[in-house]
């Protein structure tokens, strides 16, 4: 026997190319990288919470002698300021934003 | 543009994260890939040809791109293999069937010819995937040599052996 019968033998039941077998591949692969960004995700949510829980203290104090005496002075800058950002936008054809 | 000269520029542009790129990759591949699987007479062959193909995406980045690409899936693909075996032996030997013959057990896939099979199946494994590799999916002695991470004598020996094996069970004279 030489080696073209063996060959023939041996690619004789090559299966048939599989449009779906493509698309598995992708799908698996979007799965992963999907589980892997969940996972990313739900750890740096678990690190924010507990770096929260850990500076809760410090930012309550902060909060309390810092911001908070001045807390309805800061809500009228604030809101000044969104004014001041969204004004342009309720007139476009002025400020060429059409 | 032939596939062998769109394969460089395909790898090139998977390695630089194009999914479709890849999955172009995975429809020139995907035949000669399952069709050694299902040869090895690996179990759920499809299933483990995803699998290789997925992880040669996730690992594309460690790819060393001066290389050619088909050895290093096939690579993945005999290690998974393999794997999948040594995992399906243990919990063999921890169900109390390691008196079973775990060789045996692993039949070829139907749909390769049945004598070809056969005398397949009675081949030892790295001797099985060097003789596929390079007379059933054209491998030069180098490549199936780097997909097999043997050394290149070894895998001419397996080759060699093999063939003469193959050739004795299926009962004709080497001519």
């Amino acid at each position: 026997m030489d080696d073209a019968t063996l060959k023939s033998l041996l690619t004789a039941d090559v299966p048939a190319a599989d449009p779906r077998f493509v698309l598995n591949v992708m799908r698996r692969m979007e799965q992963r990288r999907f589980a892997r960004e969940l996972a990313q995700t739900a750890g740096l949510a678990v690190c924010a919470a507990v770096l929260l829980w850990l500076l809760a203290p410090f930012v309550e104090t902060a909060w309390r002698e810092g911001i908070q005496p001045y807390a309805s002075n800061l809500v009228v800058l604030v809101v000044l300021m969104g004014i001041t950002v969204a004004l342009p936008y309720f007139f476009p054809a002025r400020n060429g934003l059409e | 543009m032939t596939q062998d000269s769109a394969e460089p520029a395909l790898v090139a542009h998977a390695r630089a994260g194009s999914a479709d790129a890849f999955g172009r990759l995975v429809h020139m591949h995907q035949q000669a890939l399952r069709a050694f699987l299902r040869r090895l007479g690996a179990m759920d062959t499809d299933d483990l040809a995803q699998e290789t193909f997925v992880f040669a995406w996730e690992h594309i980045g460690r790819f060393d791109p001066a290389r050619a690409f088909r050895p290093w899936l096939f690579g993945i693909a005999w290690r998974k293999h393999r794997e999948g075996k040594r995992s399906w032996l243990r919990r063999l030997a921890r169900q109390g069937k390691a008196a079973l013959d775990a060789e045996a057990a692993f039949q070829p896939d139907p749909g390769v010819g049945l004598d070809v099979a056969r005398a397949i199946t009675g081949l030892p494994p790295d001797q099985k995937a060097a003789l596929l590799l390079c007379l059933g999916c054209e491998f030069t002695h180098a490549e199936a040599a780097e997909a097999l991470a043997l050394p290149l004598g070894t895998v001419k020996s397996h080759v060699a052996r093999g063939r003469e094996k193959l050739v004795a069970a299926l009962g004709e004279p080497d001519g």
